[in-house]
């Protein structure tokens, strides 16, 4: 059975995001990141709060990547990355903690 | 021969003239640039499309989402998104106009997911954007 790579993360948004995206952000969002391991490409995150997430607070997060066949290049523990809304770099996370699912959690987990 | 003063008036006059065929030429160039329209594809949701029509095209921010919103430059592009966005859920691509001018203020980013250029529209920005139609099919990806 194919399985799906998910991870926790800790996100950390700047006051810069609240000119871009309505906060707390407690709803989910798909937006470009950067990793660090990765610089010179974007690619878009899921991002799913576990708790509303406000500026210059550490908050929880699921992440998964748009591009799930990515996802075992890109996610791994403390792997870091700047979110990006818009034009803007808005926040950055850390991966935690990476898990494996089935397709029936990721697609009730990430989506609009 | 003219005198000082009808030489006087034939100066004003061709001043005036000039001056004319200036703002003419200016009004031209305008609008040439005006006319620089950039095409660009979305792919929507059904709800997005229902919003767009109910407001005469308008694309606007949804409550609750990000204040903006991307595009990019090929239908196959935009599919290959809405394939990813949307998985089995249904939706649609929709075809806007952006004058070029406008299009120099978006965020654009060259390969986003190392496929294809995307281009990021702030709020402000939206009015700007000109929905010109829905399209007809979805490109099919391998």
């Amino acid at each position: 059975m194919k399985t799906y790579l998910y991870a926790i993360a800790e996100i950390h948004l700047f006051p810069e995001a609240a000119l871009r995206a309505r906060l707390p952000l407690d709803y989910t969002v798909c937006t470009p990141v950067k990793f660090q391991t990765h610089p010179d490409d974007f690619y878009s995150l899921w991002i799913v709060p576990d708790q509303p997430l406000v500026p210059c607070r550490q908050g929880r997060a699921k992440v998964a990547l748009l591009f799930e066949e990515l996802a075992s290049r890109l996610l791994f523990p403390k792997e870091r990355f700047t979110i990006w809304f818009g034009d803007k770099i808005s926040g950055d996370g850390e991966i935690i903690r990476v898990y494996q699912c089935d397709l029936q959690f990721y697609e009730a987990t990430f989506h609009f | 021969m003219p005198t000082g003063g009808a030489r006087k008036a034939a100066r004003a006059a061709a001043d005036e003239a000039s001056e004319h065929l200036g703002r003419q030429g200016a009004r031209q160039a305008a609008r040439k640039t005006d006319d620089e329209w950039v095409h660009l594809y979305r792919a929507v949701s059904p709800e997005e499309l229902e919003d767009i029509m109910k407001t005469g095209g308008r694309l606007r921010a949804k409550l609750g989402h990000m204040e903006g919103k991307w595009f990019t430059t090929t239908p196959e592009l935009a599919a290959r998104w809405g394939k990813k966005l949307y998985r089995r859920n249904p939706y649609e691509i929709i075809e806007v106009g952006v004058p070029k001018r406008v299009l120099d203020r978006f965020y654009g980013s060259p390969r986003l997911e190392a496929i294809g250029p995307a281009y990021y529209a702030e709020e402000g920005l939206l009015p700007y954007v000109r929905f010109l139609r829905r399209l007809p099919y979805i490109p099919w990806l391998p």
